[in-house]
């Protein structure tokens, strides 16, 4: 009996202490990131007005898997996936261009599991070739994940701007979004969708956008040199776009990011994602607000 | 003494085993015809576009009326929803630039039998310039044509001219040259490959700029091509058709496109939904009258982009 209690101890230290701590790696791309982008803007029309991001809260407890870290890497024709779980499954990794790129099961055990895939061989050169992919990972409980999947998969940007996510404001276990003033020149009409990821060790990264869990919204701007130009209020004074206040649920060892999508129509146009900067104070920049 | 054929009456086989033979016939027989099929359709070769489609159906005409004095242009309708069908009949040109050589040129034709061409071309002459007869074989046919010695020593002294060709039942635009020019592309808008999806380009008309400032007219189209059917063209009114737009060209750009905050946003046409597994490759080309006291006309290529900042000739959508 104590032989099976150790064992079984054992067993729930090790899952605890595998789960446990910061996240591995940063959530990666949102949900269908670079898909379900609105259409151009009409010719000469300005962006109609915006409302703020709904109040929200994040609860800490998920049905689906999540990621650990939102970047993979391919070896040859192999990736492995680690993931939060609460039950084995099936995933499918796909891609624009691509299509079906492999399909695998996984088994899950102490809340953590590793999905092996191994890509077709044209699939794989294709890959390399490109240097890295957003591939979109569907599993059989329904969640749908994007995965920065390549040999050399770039560091993901964080935008510049001042705002971001300012962490325990207004108050404690809540947070508040402002949106980067984005610049651009010459000015340009850009589309955005912002993101939130959280992260708990027995989640892995899950995705709130302003339509709900893993669903967001497009907002239109218009970047110019100084800024936003609707966000500007005479006599210069800005009140970027907010999205808040959002509560985090407290004892569950919570990490929020912000990730916005960003569309800049030029002629031609280009399309981006980014984390946003977390403030942990008046003045510090942290990767991403911690609620214990 | 003649044989009679002799017919089995009386079969050993297993009837499984005579089951299986009939199969094994039958799926002969359906692969001979799949096989047949598919020769008379896909012998045509495969890859990319041996010429640029040339100009687009009616280039040069069908003008609008011009501008009323002292007007501006109203707001236009963006480009609709469209889709390049996945099928369609009779031959095509596989390049839309003839060269003419003395008297003598030659039209490829993306082709499913054989048939007969006739060109024309009003700036030459009045009638038609020439007409052959050809012969198809796997999918391709080269047209051989002869114009009078009167009409090259025309076309020698205009350098070039749009030309209608004729061939079963279908009208395609050619452009016939005697000297060999490098095709033209507007600087930018262009045709759009993959931001919506790789079967889903869209086409950004150009940001025309003029000094001075100029009311224009500007017809939209995007041209696609299958190793089947050559080059055919899509307008914002459907295949062969597209309608003309109107702004003011001035020497910062188009007028309407500023919206109040300073951005330009220019004219779009999306989505375009291409088929895919058809090995289709597209380019937008438009066509600009600039109004001024004496119009001028021109058409031009828009530039493809496959991603981000990168331009190639046509989208390819295998």
């Amino acid at each position: 009996m104590a032989l099976l209690c150790s064992v079984l101890g054992l067993a729930l230290w090790s899952a605890q202490a595998v789960a446990a701590g910061v996240p591995s790696g940063l959530p990666g791309p949102p949900p269908g990131a670079g898909t379900g982008l609105p259409l151009p803007p009409s010719p000469g029309a300005a962006p109609s007005p915006t409302t703020d991001g709904a109040p929200v809260t994040i609860s800490g407890t998920a049905s689906g898997p999540g990621l650990l870290s939102g970047t993979a890497s391919l070896s040859g024709k192999r990736v492995s996936i680690p993931l939060a779980c609460n039950a084995g499954g099936r995933v499918t990794m796909s891609a624009p261009g691509l299509g079906t790129m492999a399909q695998a099961k996984y088994s899950c055990a102490g809340g953590r599991s590793t999905a092996r895939l191994t890509l077709a061989a044209a699939t794989a050169k294709r890959v390399n070739s490109l240097g890295s992919v957003i591939a979109r990972l569907a599993f059989s409980q329904g969640e749908q994940l994007s995965l920065a999947l390549g040999p050399r998969v770039p560091a993901a940007g964080t935008w510049t701007s001042y705002y971001g996510l300012a962490c325990n404001s207004p108050a404690a276990n809540q947070a508040e979004l402002l949106a980067p003033n984005f610049t651009d020149t010459p000015s340009t009409t850009i589309d955005v969708r912002p993101w939130l990821a959280w992260y708990t060790s027995a989640t892995g990264w899950q995705w709130i956008g302003t339509q709900g869990t893993s669903a967001s919204s497009w907002y239109s701007w218009t970047a110019t040199p100084n800024g936003v130009a609707e966000w500007l209020t005479p006599p210069a004074t800005i009140t970027p776009w907010a999205w808040g206040p959002i509560s985090v649920a407290p004892g569950h060892g919570i990490y929020v990011i912000a990730v916005f999508e960003v569309i800049y129509w030029y002629s031609h146009p280009v399309y981006v994602w980014h984390y946003a900067r977390s403030g942990g104070g008046p003045n510090a920049t942290v990767t991403y607000c911690e609620y214990p | 003494m003649r044989q009679l054929p002799t017919v089995n009456t009386h079969s050993e086989n297993h009837p499984r085993r005579t089951r299986r033979a009939r199969c094994v016939a039958l799926l002969a027989v359906v692969l001979f015809i799949s096989s047949a099929t598919a020769t008379a359709w896909a012998a045509a070769p495969a890859g990319p576009p041996p010429g640029l489609p040339g100009p687009p159906p009616g280039a040069g005409s069908g003008f609008p009326a011009p501008p009323a004095v002292g007007s501006t242009p109203g707001p236009q309708p963006l480009g609709p929803a469209s889709t390049i069908p996945s099928h369609v009949s009779g031959p095509g040109l596989t390049n839309g630039t003839a060269h003419v050589q003395g008297r003598k040129f030659s039209l490829a034709i993306a082709c499913q039998g054989g048939g007969r061409v006739t060109v024309a071309a009003s700036s030459v002459a009045g009638g038609a310039l020439a007409h052959a007869s050809y012969s198809c074989r796997g999918g391709r046919a080269v047209a051989q044509l002869t114009m009078s010695a009167a009409d090259a020593g025309k076309l020698r002294s205009l350098g070039s001219a749009v030309a209608v060709a004729k061939l079963g039942g279908q009208t395609a635009s050619v452009t016939l040259e005697s000297r060999s020019t490098p095709p033209l592309y507007w600087s930018d808008g262009g045709l759009e490959c993959s931001l919506f999806g790789n079967d889903e380009p869209y086409s950004v008309a150009p940001n025309f700029t003029v000094t001075p400032a100029a009311i224009i007219d500007v017809r939209p189209w995007v041209a696609w091509y299958t190793p089947a059917h050559g080059w055919r063209w899509l307008g914002t009114n459907g295949v062969g058709s597209s309608s003309w737009y109107s702004w003011t060209a001035t020497t910062a750009g188009v007028e309407q496109w500023v919206t109040p905050a300073g951005a330009v946003n220019p004219w779009t046409w999306a989505p375009i939904h291409v088929s895919a597994g058809q090995n289709t490759y597209a380019i937008s080309a438009f066509e600009v009258i600039y109004w001024y006291k004496n119009l001028r006309y021109v058409w031009k290529y828009g530039p493809s982009v496959p991603s981000g900042t990168s331009v190639s000739t046509y989208c390819s959508f295998p």
